[in-house]
């Protein structure tokens, strides 16, 4: 693997050397790997998939290292009582990454409650949420990793802040690849990872019926316009016979959804959809159902290069989204 | 001796305030001092609780920072208690009267903003404050002091006051607003869809503050969205916004 000196794909012994050397880093692997690495100024999260500079992949063997920038972090895990205080222990003058547990707890209570957080949308967060491989689903819970301590949890949110010199600072993005389509407006009456019964365009109806009568493919998310950013959520299983649709993250009460635009040719509209000069990128990361549904594996993505996710952080929970922090200079 | 108990004593704080905890930002050379009373918030929920930030007299190098959730309205969030502020400033009492300390023993305004790091917002608040006669013992000498001190007119901030009624305009409407960052653009969805479910005045306050403080630390970046703030200011005098 090329290039070690400023992260990217790599083999454990060469994630152990810039680990050594100092390096800030945010890690992505298998637990085995991870628990491998020495202390050091490292999070790091389950995920055997990544899009490296090589291309997108499955890999068992190997870690996917990214340098992150400052003058200076701390690393601190979060259960589901302290969580909401994550943003007040972020510095003043730099950013956060945040690590979840697919499955856990506390991802359920950062995806519900992280909007509301002291400090949210003023101090830059952004992260992911960490997994297992598809066919392990189930049967291995995903885990993150304070590196400081070599403590590995399941439980538990890992963070990364970093300072920043005065005259830098960095900007959270997205891609999203989707819209809003035209088709029914969509309201819940609660904030929830499922919902049965909602308001469809203002009348009383079941998300699950739409769906099957529509026809609508249910790898399109929902879309709600946020003041212009897109935010989706990802339909995870709908169950014809409860008549209910599950989400791998929450709908908000009182925020309109639609159903997204159908993509054509999803891989190709995706790769289309990345950035040619994103500037200086410092983190990214990239959902797995973009990379399955975009057959990513083989497949470049330019600088959005990073772990293949199960839910990306940019301020709050998002699915089927890429995230990136850029650094800016005065 | 705990972190808390030396900052409880630095901030001379009276019961039934403690510390709950304290967080030392080396890099900007800030102190945050996370104040509680102990008691239970009956029937709220820790993201219903009206999170005040107030800047205090500095401890040492540092800017030091309050955050607090005062009681109950009309309770003792009315006393002047120098580690607290009041609803709607961004100030201590603490501040406000080292403040008017400072202008009585003949220092210039804009040396008592220097002295005491008061940023550019800040000390527009401040000096509106005194001006308005809200300190006690400035008096008009003060007013009259500071309004001869006309440099001051060269930094006037871009950014509206939390009191403009812009921002309520802005957070109340549902008229488009472009912006650019991702983070503003949450921010302004969250709490437009808030701000007219709320009825205490002291929340919408709070909302209107996050979203200022998102505009002071972004500045440089976003001088299309402060263009805007001044379009809604002038369809709102005109009558036009609805």
């Amino acid at each position: 693997m090329s290039d070690v000196s400023c992260g990217g794909l790599m083999t454990p012994d060469q994630a152990a050397a810039l680990i050594n050397s100092g390096g800030v880093l945010s890690i992505a692997g298998e637990r085995e790997l991870l628990l491998k690495l020495p202390k050091g100024n490292w999070i790091g999260g389950t995920t055997p998939y990544f899009v490296a500079s090589q291309g997108g992949l499955c890999s068992r063997d190997y870690v996917y290292v990214q340098c992150l920038h400052g003058s200076g972090e701390s690393i601190r895990t979060y259960d589901g009582d302290h969580l909401p205080h994550v943003l007040e222990d972020a510095p003043e003058q730099g950013y956060s990454i945040i690590i979840l547990p697919a499955g856990s707890r506390v991802l359920e209570d950062y995806a519900r409650y992280a909007p509301t957080y002291f400090d949210m949308y003023i101090k830059p967060i952004a992260g992911w949420v960490s997994g297992a491989h598809v066919d392990e689903i189930g049967q291995i819970s995903a885990a993150v990793v304070d590196g400081s301590t070599g403590d590995l949890f399941t439980d538990r949110a890992v963070v990364l802040h970093v300072q920043l010199p005065e005259h830098e600072s960095v900007t959270v993005h997205t891609i999203n690849l989707f819209e809003a389509g035209d088709g029914p407006e969509l309201e819940f009456s609660a904030t929830g990872f499922s919902a049965k019964d909602c308001l469809i365009n203002g009348q009383p109806g079941n998300l699950a019926d739409t769906l099957q009568m529509s026809g609508i493919d249910s790898r399109w998310p929902l879309v709600a316009d946020y003041c212009g950013a897109l935010v989706n959520v990802s339909i995870q299983e709908v169950d014809q016979q409860a008549r209910a649709v599950r989400f791998y993250a929450p709908v908000f009460e009182g925020v309109r959804y639609r159903f997204a635009k159908p993509v054509a040719n999803y891989s190709e509209s995706f790769l289309a959809a990345m950035p040619g000069e994103p500037g200086e990128v410092l983190f990214s990361c990239n959902c797995i159902l973009n990379y399955l549904y975009s057959n990513l594996e083989g497949q470049r993505t330019g600088q959005m290069t990073g772990p293949i996710t199960f839910g990306e952080v940019a301020y709050q929970l998002l699915n089927q989204t890429a995230v990136y922090l850029t650094l800016e200079r005065d | 001796m705990r972190d808390t108990e030396l900052c409880k004593r630095l901030l001379v704080l009276q019961e039934p305030w403690d510390i709950s905890r304290v967080r030392v930002d080396t890099q900007c050379r800030e102190l945050h001092a996370y104040l509680t009373t102990g008691k239970p918030w009956f029937g709220r929920s820790p993201f219903e609780q009206h999170k005040w930030r107030w800047r205090h007299v500095n401890v040492g190098e540092y800017k030091t920072y309050i955050h607090a959730t005062l009681p109950d309205e009309g309770g003792s969030a009315n006393e002047p208690l120098p580690f607290l502020g009041s609803v709607g400033k961004d100030y201590t009492h603490g501040l406000a009267r080292r403040v008017v300390d400072c202008l009585h023993a003949g220092l210039g305004y804009r040396q008592v903003c220097d002295l005491l790091g008061i940023d550019v917002y800040l000390a527009w608040q401040i000096r509106h404050a005194i001006s308005e006669g809200q300190f006690p013992g400035a008096g008009d000498k003060l007013t009259a002091q500071m309004s001869a001190e006309n440099d001051t007119e060269q930094t006037r901030p871009t950014i509206p006051s939390t009191g403009d009624p812009v921002w309520f305009h802005l957070l109340a409407s549902e008229q488009p607003f472009h912006a650019n960052m991702l983070g503003l653009k949450l921010l302004l969805a969250r709490t437009r869809q808030e701000f007219s479910g709320l009825a205490s005045e002291d929340a919408k306050i709070i909302r209107v503050n996050a979203v200022r403080r998102f505009f002071i630390r972004h500045e440089k970046q976003l001088g299309d969205e402060i263009a805007q703030l001044d379009k809604f200011r002038n369809q709102s005098e005109a009558g036009s916004y609805e």
